[in-house]
């Protein structure tokens, strides 16, 4: 053990290890806190004066702060009366009524020349009158409590902003970090769980901090809490459900025990049916009335497209309830093959809800129910209607890149349960299928592309079918080869998408009496969204007007089909082959890319050409459009260093793994398809065949490809395409 | 009233203490009849921080003088006597802005100084008092705290770098 004899011993043994003037700086810290010491113990019994104009001035500002402990105390009982008993948000403690403050800020010398409104007088306006007193007396916390009061005018979203404005400008006289925990506490009051799990690890790890981490578990609701949450001991009243929680049977008891609050519909025929409301006193029939509220149906809907949970929390919840007030809601569906064939509604009159394992249980209760409901009563089916401007010219349009004659193609709608045509009188030549049945078992194959009936003379038909619904058919007639090159023409999907987006745009002019501009861009864009259930935020961040039209699209889509889809079912009516079956949509994809990306990168823009176009159609792209925009945004990167597109192209390549195809395989079973391919990619805008262009593209010689094309003989089906009728 | 005034010493502080706040200053500004000083300096060494002696003083005086009715009415002077001083203490703490009047040295400086040694542990303070204001011997100390000389030493070390402003308290 060390021994240490004298004060200067210690003083060295504490410095040890700081450098020679921070040592000098911590012995004269040393020295004046002794004089400071010194002084204070030597004047203890001595009669020294007191500046009594400085202890005026003290007595003046107890004075001032006991006025604006008062006032402050006041506003805070007006607030938390107006916020109500399930509060995340903690004013502090209630040390005395508010007769006894009042009493207090009236009788100070300090607010000898305010004046205050009557106590009983609306909340609002008393609290305001206070706040401005703050203000004008100097209070440091005035800001906070202007911040508050914006409650009344904007909600828990408004006093956010305020206290992230006196954040940035860091206030004086208030502590950051108790801010930070009052922004986190007014994000819990509005139900924000995501932002409020970005925002608390900036709040510390204070005792209302940890409360806040605890409510947060509660509200993600991911699952039951198994710590009672931790009480705050500056807050006055721990909210009821806060008791609530820190009791022991903590999910038993509230969160799926009698609180339990919930309704179950079902969809039913045309409309939707309350099978059971439970732990309220309103009536099916009140249920089923409080639906006719929008923002209920909006919730619907939201729920019948997405087929999931939906969950509302805070104060948006308060317009969207059916079984009275509302803090919180919850919709939770039940799925047939899946679809939507009813839900669970539960609502809740604070600000939490039951996490998902109780919905899940509530739901599988009476799922057997609603399914039956749901079957039990047959879907009406609607009209597709009478086709308009966007659809007439979608088949002429692809008519003409048939080349077939308007005689050859009729476009069949639904009548109730019967296809009639609606545009060219039908030939007589053979019978056409008339009714939806014959159609949903007709001739398409799992490709998605048309095969040929049992009378090849008939011609195929085209269902158009809109989320499994058939709502008419397109039915071309002619002879084999007419047939047989339709149905290698690019993908059926494409063509179903394409009418439904004749559709759309009709609809959109007949609803919001202005037309939708549609390029390929944004239809394939519309196309991922509906078949790989994507989100609509991604194609927020990429352009504005996307998002219109792709909200309106589903709206479109909710509103036209009888039920609305579910993702899973999408893919069915919307497949789209592989990519390289598809090499006509690359050159096109790649240069969306590409623009798309140069803004970003601020790169120079990417000099198109015949050859880089040739290449970029080559390649088999396994990944489809996935790995083709992965492609594009390392091709760019690469691009920027050796402006040589196509060396860049190929080196780009070699980075991703994969073997620059440089040349089709001629042996291959489906050369002769990539030959027709080539020859359609590299026809002119007339349509005749340029034969040089396609051997680039294919990467053969001019003599391979002349070879193969007098192979490919009228009648063995592989004629040439767009060969003069 | 166990306190060490006589009915004679009580009868005078409850003149004292009569009127209005300000007069009440006046009076006890005047001589520091209420021994003040003292009580504010025990309890400063007591909870073993350190504040300006002067503003302290003020501050206390003037609580007093605020709280003159409740003193007025209080049995035990002597201990309502301190708790206006711990009240002034604790009121000047949670503010953070006691100055000194230090020659030589800016007040800005001292004010943060003096915040940041009082804001460490006790245990940090009291090291530093006994070692360093009171000059005690650290083995006495660690004997007394039934602690090493190590952790004694460290903790000190930790309070006085908190008062010189260059190191992170």
């Amino acid at each position: 053990m060390t021994t240490l004899r004298d004060q200067g011993d210690a003083q060295e043994l504490l410095l040890g290890g700081l450098d020679e003037s921070g040592a000098r700086r911590a012995r004269r810290a040393l020295t004046w806190t002794r004089l400071v010491v010194q002084d204070l113990e030597a004047r203890r019994t001595a009669d020294s004066p007191v500046d009594l104009k400085a202890a005026r001035e003290q007595l003046r500002s107890i004075g001032r702060r006991r006025a604006w402990a008062a006032a402050e105390a006041l506003l805070a009982s007006l607030l938390s009366r107006s916020l109500g008993d399930e509060t995340h948000v903690c004013l502090g403690p209630r040390e005395r009524s508010p007769a006894a403050w009042w009493a207090e800020l009236l009788t100070s010398r300090e607010t000898k020349a305010a004046t205050f409104p009557d106590p009983a007088a609306e909340p609002r306006v008393v609290g305001e009158a206070l706040v401005s007193f703050l203000e004008s007396a100097g209070a440091p916390r005035a800001p906070l409590w202007r911040a508050r009061w914006l409650w009344f005018e904007r909600g828990p979203r408004g006093v956010e902003r305020a206290l992230g404005g006196l954040l940035r400008g860091e206030p004086r006289g208030l502590d950051p970090v108790s801010l930070r925990c009052e922004v986190a506490a007014w994000m819990l009051e509005r139900g924000a769980v995501d932002e409020l799990e970005a925002w608390l690890p900036m709040c510390g790890d204070g005792e209302h901090a940890r409360r806040l981490r605890a409510w947060c578990g509660v509200m993600r609701s991911d699952a039951r809490p198994t710590d009672p949450a931790p009480a705050c001991s500056g807050c006055p009243r721990p909210l009821a459900a806060g008791r609530a929680l820190a009791a022991e049977a903590v999910g038993e008891r509230v969160l799926s025990g009698t609180h339990l609050r919930y309704a179950v519909l079902a969809l039913a025929g045309d409309g939707v049916v309350c099978l059971a409301v439970r732990g309220t006193s309103a009536t099916r029939a009140a249920v089923e009335s409080a639906r006719a509220s929008e923002a209920v149906r909006r919730d619907e809907r939201e729920l019948r497209h997405s087929a999931r949970p939906l969950a509302v929390r805070g104060p948006a919840a308060a317009g969207r309830a059916c079984l009275g007030s509302a803090r919180a809601l919850a919709l939770e569906p039940v799925l047939a093959a899946g679809r939507v064939a009813g839900w669970v509604r539960f609502e809740s009159p604070t600000p939490w809800l039951p996490n998902t394992r109780d919905r899940a249980l509530v739901r599988e209760r009476w799922k057997t129910a609603v399914l039956e409901a749901y079957h039990a009563a047959p879907m009406r089916r609607r009209d597709a209607g009478e086709p308009r401007a966007h659809t007439r010219r979608w088949l002429a349009s692809w008519s003409a890149r048939l080349r077939l004659r308007s005689a050859d193609t009729t476009l069949l709608v639904r009548r109730g349960a019967e296809l009639r045509p609606w545009l060219a009188e039908p030939a007589e030549t053979a019978p056409l299928p008339t009714s939806v049945k014959d159609l949903e078992r007709s001739w398409i194959d799992e490709r998605g592309r048309p095969t040929a009936s049992g009378d090849r003379a008939a011609g195929f038909s085209l269902p158009l079918v809109h989320e499994e619904e058939v709502l008419g058919a397109w039915v071309v007639r002619g002879d084999t080869s007419t047939l047989l090159r339709a149905e290698t023409h690019p993908p059926v999907a494409g063509m179903s998408a394409q009418f439904r987006a004749a559709h759309f745009c009709d609809w959109h002019e007949a609803r919001f009496a202005s037309p939708v501009a549609f390029d390929g861009h944004s239809l394939r864009a519309l196309w991922r969204v509906r078949c790989e259930g994507g989100e609509l935020p991604e194609l927020r961040a990429e352009a504005g007007v996307d998002t219109v039209r792709v909200a309106r699209w589903l709206a479109f889509e909710r509103e036209f089909g009888d039920r609305s889809p579910s993702p899973a079912a999408a893919p069915h009516a919307l497949r789209v082959p592989p990519l390289r079956a598809r090499r006509e949509e690359v050159a096109e994809r790649v240069l969306w890319n590409l623009r798309l990306l140069r803004g970003g990168f601020g790169g120079p823009p990417a000099r198109w050409s015949d050859d880089l176009a040739a290449w970029f159609w080559r390649q088999t792209w396994r990944g489809n459009e996935d790995e083709l925009d992965r492609y594009c945004r390392s091709y760019l990167e690469r691009l920027l260093e050796a402006p040589d597109p196509v060396g860049a192209a190929r080196r780009t390549a070699r980075e991703f793994g994969f073997e620059s195809v440089e040349r089709i395989p001629t042996d291959a079973a489906s050369s002769a398809a990539d030959l027709e391919a080539a020859l359609r990619a590299t026809a002119s805008s007339s349509g005749k065949p340029n034969k040089s262009r396609a051997s680039r593209y294919l990467g053969w010689s001019a003599a391979t490809v002349r070879a193969r094309l007098r192979r490919s003989r009228p009648g063995d089906g592989r004629s040439a395409p767009n060969r003069p009728r | 009233m166990t306190d060490d005034h006589g009915s004679r010493d009580r009868a005078s502080h409850l003149e004292l203490l009569a009127g209005t706040p300000a007069e009440v200053l006046t009076r006890i500004a005047r001589g520091d009849p209420l021994r003040l000083r003292r009580t504010l300096a025990a309890a400063l060494r007591a909870r073993c921080q350190i504040l300006d002696g002067d503003r302290a003083l003020e501050r206390a005086m003037a609580v007093c003088a605020d709280r003159a009715a409740e003193g007025r009415r209080s049995k035990l002077l002597l201990a309502w006597i301190r708790s206006c001083a711990e009240e002034a203490i604790d009121s000047l703490l949670e503010e953070g802005g006691e100055s000194s009047r230090c020659a030589g040295t800016s007040p800005a400086d001292e004010r943060v100084a003096f915040h940041r040694f009082n804001r460490r542990p006790r245990h940090e303070r009291s090291a530093f008092y006994s070692l360093l204001i009171h000059r005690r011997s650290i083995d006495e100390l660690a004997r007394e705290n039934q602690t090493s000389v190590t952790l004694c030493a460290q903790r000190a070390r930790r309070a006085w770098l908190a008062l010189t402003l260059d190191h992170a308290g």
